[in-house]
């Protein structure tokens, strides 16, 4: 990983309340690969507030471009969204353990709520040159927060459901999901607890490999703070620097936070 | 090159000693130390950070056995600061001493390990199996963690001598003790643990604070309270080493509490700190530490300083 400062080439909005921010910054396109994610200060530099870093995933990288999805939630979000082309951010990255598909994969099943589709996009980007299909399964609140197909590989079949069933399927994300497991030989998911949970017991007899990334509040990113920590079956777990991507199978429901 | 070469020199113009009591024991080539809680092990940061650079590494808290710490949320931002109950999280004496001393004993930075503890008992045999282990430079006792049910040996003059003194002596190594800034005479602990035998005192530890949320009108964080870092809290650090430094001139102080720049690194050492430890700066900038240590060579040579002494206090 390295500290590093990316210019912003774009910065745009592509739902409500959602932003893709496009950044040159070779130190971190590099090395990073899918499932890891950017640690962003989110303030002018040098300034102590706000104070920590945000952790957003990658949607995509390409050449020294990086693209970082993020929701506008907080002061720290804001700051970001009104950062446009030639302003200058500071990143640590890319951090945490990526994806690691089993090599026998040909048919990978993608599960994404909200925009914890980005680290599956990229895991797309990744593997479809490898020859494997991909379905990305996705879920939004309402159809204005809906990621336009533009934004990913025309290759993927991407199905979009919605909670208000404005857009695509209505309904949640996981009700999708059953049609499609018979026909996927791994399945990869990023979402809220909630979204887990229903996949975790949706799968809960299935013997097919499935990782999940977490997303949680991080301070340091680097595995230090221990703000981030997760209970699974082999332990407390941090989830910036043990995952953010863990298998499925060693988290137990009952010991996700719900918030 | 200069810069380089005193940085890696004991005798260079930045250098102190944190134990003069015990002459040698603990010298460090500057005067940056890493805060327990935020640089682990001293591994974590190895991408990133030159430990060799730094005066030393304080460690993360270890208590007797390994524990999992507070339920979530653990940490919340504030203005310009943090809270955080993390509950003293860490991977116990054994897993200390066998996976992480060995390779503290490679390093040319001392290493000061942090300790946590229930009871009188608990830090005396955490201190004991330390005291001596190959790697571990000095022991520093955290009686002020607002995070953990337990004696409050950091609210009470009489607990806190109590537990420097049984620690004291049953321990070789220079012993640091870090005081918890949520008294009412902060004087009078520093005064209470120097007479109990301790070699330094490092002050302060966070500010007990709450933030609540008002959508579900509940405290946020897991453990209702949290203790409050970052540059919110300087200038109270500042201020209590400044009164503690006037009372015991001459006394080892190691200042502490949201340091981020060698601006806030020299408010410290001129109040009358000896050293400083960078806490949760370092989440913020991973290098902010060893940024301080070239800040203060800088300064050093453009002020023409020679001993670092002469700063010492000098705001007094």
């Amino acid at each position: 990983m390295e500290l590093a400062i990316g210019t912003v080439r774009a910065n745009q909005a592509v739902g409500e309340g959602l932003f893709v921010m496009s950044l040159d910054c070779h130190a971190i396109a590099r090395n990073a690969r899918a499932g890891q994610f950017v640690h962003v200060r989110c303030g002018p530099i040098g300034s102590s507030d706000p104070l920590l870093r945000r952790p957003i995933s990658l949607l995509r990288v390409a050449g020294e471009r990086i693209d970082l999805y993020y929701d506008v939630v907080g002061r720290g979000t804001r700051y970001l969204a009104g950062l446009g082309p030639g302003d200058s951010v500071d990143l640590l990255g890319p951090l945490g353990r990526p994806f690691a598909l089993s090599r026998a994969t040909r048919n990978l099943l993608l599960v994404g709520g909200g925009i914890g589709l980005a680290p599956l996009a990229m895991l797309a980007d990744e593997v479809l040159s490898r020859g494997i299909a991909v379905t990305l399964v996705a879920g939004f609140r309402t159809a204005a927060r809906v990621l336009a197909p533009e934004w990913l590989d025309p290759r993927i079949e991407y199905e979009v459901v919605t909670d208000d069933g404005s857009l695509g399927r209505p309904g949640r994300v996981t009700d999708a999901v059953p049609a499609y497991l018979p026909w996927a030989d791994e399945v990869a998911a990023c979402g809220p607890a909630p979204m887990l949970t229903a996949l975790g017991r949706l799968m809960q007899d299935s013997a097919k490999p499935a990782q999940v990334s977490l997303e949680e509040r991080m301070g340091c990113g680097m595995g230090v703070c221990l703000s981030c920590v997760v209970r699974t079956d082999a332990g407390v777990k941090r989830v910036c620097r043990d995952g953010p991507v863990f298998p499925l199978r060693a988290l137990r429901e009952v010991q996700w936070r719900q918030n | 090159m200069a810069t380089e070469l005193s940085a890696t020199d004991t005798r260079g113009r930045l250098s102190v000693d944190l134990a003069p009591a015990r002459p040698g024991a603990l010298l460090l080539r500057n005067p940056v130390m890493t805060a327990s809680g935020t640089f682990g092990y001293g591994t974590e940061y190895d991408r990133l950070v030159d430990v060799a650079r730094l005066g030393a590494v304080v460690t993360k808290a270890i208590s007797s056995r390994p524990r999992d710490g507070n339920p979530g949320p653990r940490t919340v931002e504030t203005p310009a600061g943090m809270l955080n109950a993390i509950g003293w999280q860490n991977v116990g004496l054994e897993v200390c001493l066998r996976d992480y001393a060995p390779e503290w004993n490679r390093w040319s930075v001392p290493v000061i390990v942090n300790i946590a503890g229930f009871s009188i008992d608990e830090y005396v045999r955490v201190a004991e199996a330390l005291s001596g282990t190959p790697g571990v430079a000095a022991v520093e006792l955290n009686i002020s963690c607002p995070n953990v049910e337990g004696l409050p040996f950091g609210l009470d003059p009489s607990l806190a001598a109590a537990v420097t003194a049984a620690v004291r002596a049953v321990c070789d190594v220079p012993l640091l003790v870090k005081l918890s800034p949520n008294v009412t005479d902060i004087v009078a602990m520093a005064t209470a643990v120097r007479d109990a035998g301790a070699d330094a005192i490092s002050l302060i530890n966070t500010l007990v604070g709450m933030v609540i949320d008002t959508r579900t009108r509940r405290p946020f964080l897991g453990n209702r309270t949290g203790g409050l870092s970052g540059p919110a809290i300087r200038p109270i650090a500042v201020r209590m080493v400044y009164e503690v430094a006037r009372a015991l001139p001459g006394y080892p102080l190691v200042g502490v509490g949201g340091i981020s720049s060698v601006d806030d690194a020299l408010q410290f050492l001129m109040a009358g700190a000896r050293a400083v430890q960078v806490g949760t700066a370092t989440f913020v900038n991973p290098r902010a530490s060893l940024e301080i240590v070239d800040g203060l060579y800088e300064y050093a040579a453009r002020e023409g300083i020679s001993s670092i002494d002469e700063l010492i206090g000098c705001a007094q």
